[in-house]
Parts: structure tokens; C-alpha cells; sequence
């Protein structure tokens, strides 16, 4: 079974990273790769410094934390909702808690503090 | 026309494995040449890979000195046509299954044939997935190498009755790497593969020392020695010459 992989030319897998250790990883799973090859789902980036906002942005506006991988999904529709009309419907999957990225979160806010 | 099967043909095979630029291609080279000379009858040629699911922490970090180094499949297959200007024995590739579907399987085996190795160990392809490269293998007369480790079990007879080239014997579970023990009983997973095939057995995993080589020599057709010879060169860098000559005289002594 085949998938998608940040690679060079050689097909050396590339070093990644990302602040969600959930994300943190070179490739996708299977399912993803065929949905996108299927044009069933369109894939885009997040950065860490868009998901931390996210992040707190939910928290603080709702008191829904989430998962700092959903948080990614939050900073998207952040971007995608004002440019929809008010009677289109916007489903977030928020498919984790973030209780759990308290801390990693503080540390990238530069706060010294430890799981 | 040079073929794996030249390897079995004076006594035990001795089979050294290097990591190719790793220091650099210039001293692979000399490697496989010294090699060669010291009674080598096949020589693996890894191609560095940045996730070498088999390998253990010595081939590991030959991986890494080598792709820092700057080394790539290209500059791989230029080495090797260098090589067999003078190298007479039959080489083959060890790597992983991307390294070869990312650079086009059809291209990178045509490059195989064109600067002249006689086939490809990918121990990351299973036995069910090698539909992907098998036939392709064939079709460019290149031999496909086919693993098979203590828990391949009911699986062996299957293997080898579909097997060309040698059949790799995975000699403990795990990863590549020395072992102070082997308690495998290579002897039984030969002897199941001989039940379907009269193809070449050789062992590989954990063998480093002269007394090892000796036993498993006496059970198989060859020995497969790839984390010594890259602890030397991981010691001595591009001085590693003289030292691999001397110990894969020794080894091949060892199993005559």
C-alpha cells in the first residue's frame, strides 16, 4: 500500500516537524492519500503559529479546547468562514481534547513549564 | 555475463556489505576493489536510505554519514560503472522500496543492467508485496533477492519455491547488527528451503566474527557480513582500506 511522503528527488524522507506531536510525522495515512487522489477531500497547510491561535481562540471564545492536531482544523475554518455566506453551515471535527497541549502550549508562549 | 550464481561456485560465498559514500564514494570504491581481491564473491552495495527499517545502529549511521556526504542514487550508479570496469564478481543493491519506486522503478532498473549489477535486495518488500518489483526485475534478467528470518515458518517453502538470485537467511529476529550469539537453527531453515529449490542459501545478521562465519558456513552456502565492515569504516574513515582487506581475508579463510 502506497501514500504520500515529504521526500526530495531520491526519496529520502524528509525531517519534519510539527508542534502537534500527533502531526508530527513525514507522511499521511492511506485513507488520506486516496481521498485526495479521489478529489473527495481537499488537503491544506496550517502552521504552528495559526494552530496555537486557533487554539486559543476557542478556548477562550467557547470553553471548547481542542486538541492541538483539531486546532489546525479550527485555523482553517478561521480563515474559511468569513468568506462564506451566513447561511452556509461550517462542521469542525474537533476529534481530540487539548487539556492534554496545555503545556506545550505555554512552552511555545515561553512559559517554563513542564509536563 | 557475470550472474549471482558465479558466487556459489568456489566453496562458501563470502559476501561483504558496504554502505555506499559513506565516507565517501571515492573510498567505497577502494573498498569493493580490496574486497574483491581478499576473496569476496559477491558484494552488496547499500544505497543510503534516511529510513533503513532493517538496519541496526551501525549501518544506521553509515546511512546518515553517507546522505550528508552528499551521496544520491545517481552518484551510486556512477560509482558502480566505474567499478565494473575491473570488478568481476557479481554485485547487487541493498536498499529500500522507496528509493527505487521514487526514482522509477522501470528507469532505475534499466540504470541496474546498464552499469551492470545483477540484482536488488529490498528487505522492506515482504513476500505479498513483491508483485511490485519481481516481474519488473525479470523482465531486465536482474534476480530479485528473497529474505527469509526464524519466523518466516510456513511461509519458507513458499518463498523459495519463487525465489532467484540466493535465498537471504535472516540468521535472529531484529535488526541488522553484531551478535555475541546466533541460536537460530539456520540449519533447519536451510534445510526447508532444499525441500522446495536447490537455490543458494547465505546468512546475514549479527555474523562479525571468523569462529561465526565458520558455523554458519558449514549449515548454508555463504555468509552476509555487513555491520563489521562498517564499524571499521565508521572507525577508521577513509584509512578504513587496509583493515577491511585484512578482515574479509580472514573471514573468507574462515569458511573456505
Amino acid at each position: 500500500m502506497k501514500s504520500y511522503f515529504c521526500q526530495d528527488e531520491y526519496g529520502q524522507i524528509a525531517p519534519v516537524y510539527s508542534i502537534s506531536a500527533g502531526l508530527d510525522y513525514p507522511g499521511i495515512g492511506p485513507e488520506h492519500a486516496y481521498l485526495h487522489d479521489t478529489g473527495r477531500a481537499e488537503y491544506v497547510p496550517v502552521t504552528d503559529e495559526e494552530a496555537v491561535q486557533a487554539f486559543e481562540y476557542l478556548s477562550r471564545t467557547e470553553g471548547i479546547i481542542p486538541a492541538i492536531e483539531s486546532a489546525h482544523a479550527v485555523a482553517h475554518a478561521m480563515k474559511l468562514v468569513p468568506t462564506m455566506g451566513k447561511e452556509q453551515i461550517v462542521v469542525i471535527n474537533i476529534s481530540g481534547r487539548g487539556d492534554k497541549d496545555c503545556a506545550a502550549i505555554a512552552r511555545y508562549r515561553g512559559e517554563d513549564i513542564h509536563d | 555475463m557475470i550472474k549471482i550464481a558465479d558466487a556459489f561456485k568456489n566453496g562458501k560465498a563470502f559476501i561483504p556489505f558496504v554502505t555506499c559514500g559513506d565516507p565517501d564514494l571515492e573510498t567505497t570504491a577502494r573498498l569493493v576493489h580490496a574486497a574483491a581481491e581478499n576473496g569476496a564473491d559477491l558484494i552488496e552495495l547499500g544505497i543510503p536510505f534516511s529510513d533503513p527499517t532493517a538496519e541496526g545502529p551501525v549501518i544506521q549511521a553509515a546511512n546518515e554519514r553517507a546522505l550528508k556526504a552528499g551521496t544520491t542514487t545517481d552518484s551510486v550508479f556512477d560509482l558502480v560503472r566505474a567499478l565494473r570496469r575491473d570488478i568481476t564478481i557479481p554485485m547487487v543493491f541493498m536498499t529500500y522500496a522507496n528509493v527505487v519506486f521514487s526514482y522509477g522503478t522501470e528507469r532505475f532498473l534499466e540504470n541496474c543492467v546498464d552499469v551492470g549489477i545483477q540484482g536488488l535486495i529490498l528487505p522492506d518488500i515482504p513476500f505479498e508485496e513483491k508483485a511490485e518489483f519481481d516481474p519488473a526485475c525479470r523482465a531486465h534478467g536482474l534476480e530479485l533477492v528473497s529474505l527469509i528470518a526464524p519466523t518466516s515458518e510456513r511461509r519458507i517453502g513458499q518463498i523459495a519455491r519463487e525465489a532467484s538470485g540466493f535465498v537471504y537467511c535472516v540468521s535472529s529476529l531484529g535488526v541488522t547488527g553484531v551478535r555475541s550469539e546466533i541460536t537460530t537453527d539456520i540449519g533447519a531453515m536451510v534445510r526447508r528451503v532444499r525441500q522446495e529449490s536447490d537455490i543458494p542459501c547465505a546468512v546475514g545478521f549479527g555474523i562479525s566474527t571468523p569462529e561465526q562465519a565458520k558455523s554458519m558456513a558449514a549449515q548454508a552456502d555463504g555468509v552476509i557480513v555487513g555491520s563489521a565492515i562498517m564499524k571499521l569504516v565508521a572507525k577508521y574513515g577513509r584509512d578504513a582500506v587496509p583493515y577491511v582487506a585484512d578482515y574479509v581475508k580472514s573471514m573468507k579463510d574462515a569458511i573456505r
